[in-house]
C-alpha cells in the first residue's frame, strides 16, 4: 500500500513538471535561440567567428567600429562594484539608525522612505542634468553611480531595516553592559549578524549596476563604453539591429553569463534569506 | 577655585552622554540625507519649478505660470495615453502576479514539498529568475531577435515551416509583444519573495493535513495561499507602481511606437523631455505622473501599516 502510494507520487510529479515545462517554454525558447545564434551563421552552420569581438575591433555601421570588448567588460565590472559598495556603505548605518535608535521624526522618515521608493524615476531624470552640471559630474561614471545610489537608497534601506529588526536586542544589551559604546556595538556585534542581509543588498545592487543602461546612455553622452552601451549602441535609432546578429548574440551572452554565475553562487543566500516585509 | 563636586561632574557627564546619544542617529544617517537630498529631493524641486516654464532646446527659464498644464490637459492624446496606461497597469499586474503564484506553487509547494523533487524545483526557479537577472538591453535584444522582421528571426522561421511569408511582428502586434516581455520580467521578480514565503510554512502543518487525507490541491487552497496573502498584497501593490513607472523597456523595445500605440504615461514623459526636448512640458507631465503615483503610494502606506512595522527601540543609550 505504502509502496504503491510512493509510485503514485512520482507519477504525479511528472505531471507537474510537464505542465511547468510547457509554461516555461516562453522563456526557454528565446534564451535557447540566443545561445544557438551565438554559435551559428545566418544560414545555420556552426561557427565560432561570432566571438571575434573578444580579440579585435568589429566594424558595424557606416565605418564605425566597436571597441575590443574587454575594456567595456572591465568598465561594467568597476561600475557595478562601485555602485554595490557605495550602496552598502550608505545603507547599513542609515538602516541601523532607523531600526534601532530613537530620534524625532522617525515615523515620518520611514513614511518618506516608502514614498521616495515608489517615486517614478523618469520624473527625476530632468533634474539630474542640473545637479550633475552643478557638481561638474556630467559625463562621469562616478556621477552616474551617485545618481543610481541616491535613487535606490530608500528602497534598500527599507529592506535592510527589516534585517536589523530581526537582530535580538539581547545581543546589543550584552555588549553595552560589557562597556562597549553604541558605535562599537554596531561595528563589532550587529554587522556580523546581518551579513546575509548585507549580501542580498550587495548582490542586488551589483546586478542593477551591471545591467544599467538608460542612465549611462543619458548622462555620459555618446561616450559611455560599458557592456550595456556596447550592446545598446549596435541598436540604431529605429531599434533595428545594425550589427550581424551572431556577434550581437555572442556579446549578449558574454554579458549575461557573469550574472548567472554570480546568481548561482549566491542562490542559497538569496533564496533562504527572508526578504523584507514578509513578517506580518 | 572651587572644585566641582562629584554630583556636578556626574550631571555634566550625563548631559554630554545624552547629547551624544541624540546626535548618534543623525550622524549615522547624514550620508543618506546628503545623497538622497541631492539626487532625489533637489531634482524633484527642479522638476516642479520647471513645470511652470516652457523650456525647450534653448534651456531658458521662461516662466509662463499654469499655461503648460492648461496645454497639457487640453491635449486629446493625453486621454488615450492615460486610458492605455491604466489598461496596461491593471492587466499587467493581474497576469504577472497570477503567473508568479502559479510558478511558485508548483515549484516550491508541489515539487519541493509534496513530491520531494527539489532539483526540478531549483531548475524551474532559475529558469523563471533569468528574465529579471538579464540586463535590460539584452532582454530587449532577445525579444527583438525572436520577433524581428527578417526571415532569420525565430518567429518568421516558424512561419516559414508552414510556408508563410515573414511578417513584421513589431509593426503588427507591438502592444502584445511589449506586454508579454514586461509581464515575464515582472512575474520573474516576484518569485524569490513568494518562494521564501512558501518555505516559511511549517512542514508539520502540511504533513498533518496529508495524514488527515487532504489532497495537495486542498492543502494548496487552505494552507499555502493563506500564507501567501501578505506577500501577494505587497507584490500586487508594488507591481502596480512599477508598471505605472515603466519606461526603460518601452524605450528599448518599441520606442512607444508604432504611431504611439505603446506609449504609456511614463514613457510619454520621457519622450517629451528627452526625444522632443520639450523640457517644460516633460516636467509638467512628470508632476502629473508623480501626483498619480503618490496617490498609489498613499494606498501602499495604508495597506502596509508602516507604523506597525516600526519596532520601538528599547534602549535609550
Amino acid at each position: 500500500m505504502l509502496i504503491k502510494k510512493r509510485e503514485d507520487q512520482v507519477k504525479g510529479a511528472w505531471r507537474y513538471i510537464f505542465l511547468l515545462s510547457i509554461f516555461s517554454l516562453i522563456i526557454v525558447i528565446p534564451y535557447a535561440w540566443l545561445v544557438a545564434r551565438a554559435f551559428t551563421t545566418n544560414t545555420g552552420e556552426f561557427t565560432l567567428s561570432n566571438w571575434s569581438f573578444m580579440w579585435k575591433e568589429t566594424p558595424y555601421f557606416r565605418g564605425l567600429v566597436l571597441p575590443v570588448v574587454w575594456k567595456s567588460f572591465g568598465l561594467s565590472l568597476l561600475f557595478a562594484s562601485g555602485t554595490a559598495i557605495l550602496m552598502l556603505a550608505l545603507t547599513i548605518p542609515t538602516a541601523y539608525a532607523i531600526s534601532r535608535t530613537k530620534f524625532p521624526g522617525r515615523p515620518l522618515l520611514t513614511k518618506l522612505m516608502i514614498i521616495l521608493d515608489a517615486f517614478p524615476t523618469v520624473a527625476l531624470l530632468i533634474g539630474f542634468f542640473y545637479v550633475l552640471n552643478a557638481f561638474g559630474l556630467m559625463n562621469s561614471y562616478f556621477g552616474v553611480i551617485l545618481i543610481k545610489v541616491g535613487m535606490s537608497l530608500p528602497g534598500t534601506i527599507w529592506l535592510m531595516k527589516s534585517f536589523f529588526d530581526h537582530v535580538p536586542w539581547e545581543l546589543e544589551w550584552a555588549a553595552i553592559v560589557d562597556g562597549a559604546t553604541r558605535f562599537k556595538t554596531f561595528t563589532k556585534i550587529i554587522i556580523p549578524v546581518v551579513k546575509p542581509g548585507a549580501a542580498v543588498i550587495l548582490i542586488n545592487s551589483f546586478l542593477s549596476g551591471w545591467g544599467e543602461y538608460i542612465l549611462l546612455n543619458l548622462f555620459i553622452i555618446g561616450k559611455s563604453t560599458t557592456m550595456s552601451t556596447f550592446i545598446g549602441m549596435t541598436l540604431n535609432n529605429e531599434g533595428k539591429i545594425a550589427v550581424p546578429f551572431g556577434i550581437l548574440a555572442a556579446a549578449s551572452l558574454l554579458y549575461v553569463i557573469p550574472v548567472v554565475i554570480l546568481f548561482s553562487i549566491s542562490q542559497k543566500t538569496l533564496l533562504s534569506v527572508q526578504q523584507g516585509g514578509i513578517k506580518n | 577655585m572651587k572644585q566641582p563636586t562629584i554630583a556636578e561632574i556626574d550631571r555634566k557627564e550625563d548631559r554630554k552622554a545624552r547629547r551624544r546619544s541624540k546626535r548618534f542617529p543623525f550622524m549615522l544617517m547624514s550620508p543618506f540625507f546628503v545623497l538622497t537630498g541631492l539626487f532625489v529631493i533637489v531634482p524633484i524641486l527642479i522638476m516642479f519649478v520647471m513645470s511652470f516654464t516652457d523650456m525647450g532646446l534653448t534651456l531658458e527659464w521662461n516662466f509662463i505660470g499654469f499655461k503648460t498644464y492648461a496645454r497639457l490637459f487640453a491635449d486629446p492624446a493625453l486621454k488615450t495615453i492615460i486610458l492605455r496606461t491604466f489598461i496596461f497597469v491593471i492587466l499587467g499586474t493581474i497576469c504577472s502576479v497570477l503567473s508568479s503564484i502559479f510558478i511558485t506553487v508548483i515549484t516550491t509547494f508541489y515539487l519541493d514539498t509534496i513530491y520531494r523533487k527539489e532539483n526540478a524545483g531549483i531548475i524551474f526557479r532559475i529558469i523563471w529568475l533569468l528574465p529579471s537577472l538579464t540586463p535590460s538591453v539584452v532582454y530587449a535584444f532577445i525579444w527583438n531577435y525572436v520577433f524581428g522582421p527578417t526571415d532569420y528571426h525565430l518567429m518568421n522561421i516558424v512561419r516559414s515551416w508552414f510556408g508563410l511569408e515573414p511578417i513584421t511582428w513589431f509593426a503588427l502586434y507591438p502592444q502584445q509583444i511589449l506586454f508579454l516581455a514586461v509581464v515575464i520580467t515582472s512575474a520573474s521578480s516576484s518569485i524569490i519573495l513568494f518562494s521564501a514565503a512558501v518555505r516559511q510554512i511549517p512542514l508539520h502543518i502540511i504533513q498533518a493535513a496529508r495524514v488527515d487525507g487532504a489532497s495537495p490541491l486542498y492543502i494548496c487552497r487552505k494552507i499555502v495561499l493563506p500564507y501567501l496573502r501578505w506577500p501577494i498584497t505587497q507584490k500586487t501593490l508594488w507591481s502596480v507602481l512599477i508598471y505605472f513607472c515603466t519606461y526603460e523597456i518601452i524605450f528599448l523595445l518599441t520606442k512607444g511606437g508604432p504611431a504611439g500605440k505603446t506609449t504609456t504615461f511614463a514613457y510619454y514623459v520621457y519622450q517629451n523631455a528627452f526625444n522632443l526636448k520639450k523640457f517644460g512640458m516633460g516636467a509638467a507631465l512628470a508632476v502629473v505622473l508623480v501626483a498619480m503615483s503618490a496617490l498609489l503610494g498613499l494606498l501602499v502606506l495604508r495597506v502596509f501599516k508602516v507604523n506597525e512595522q516600526l519596532q520601538d527601540p528599547r534602549m535609550d543609550i
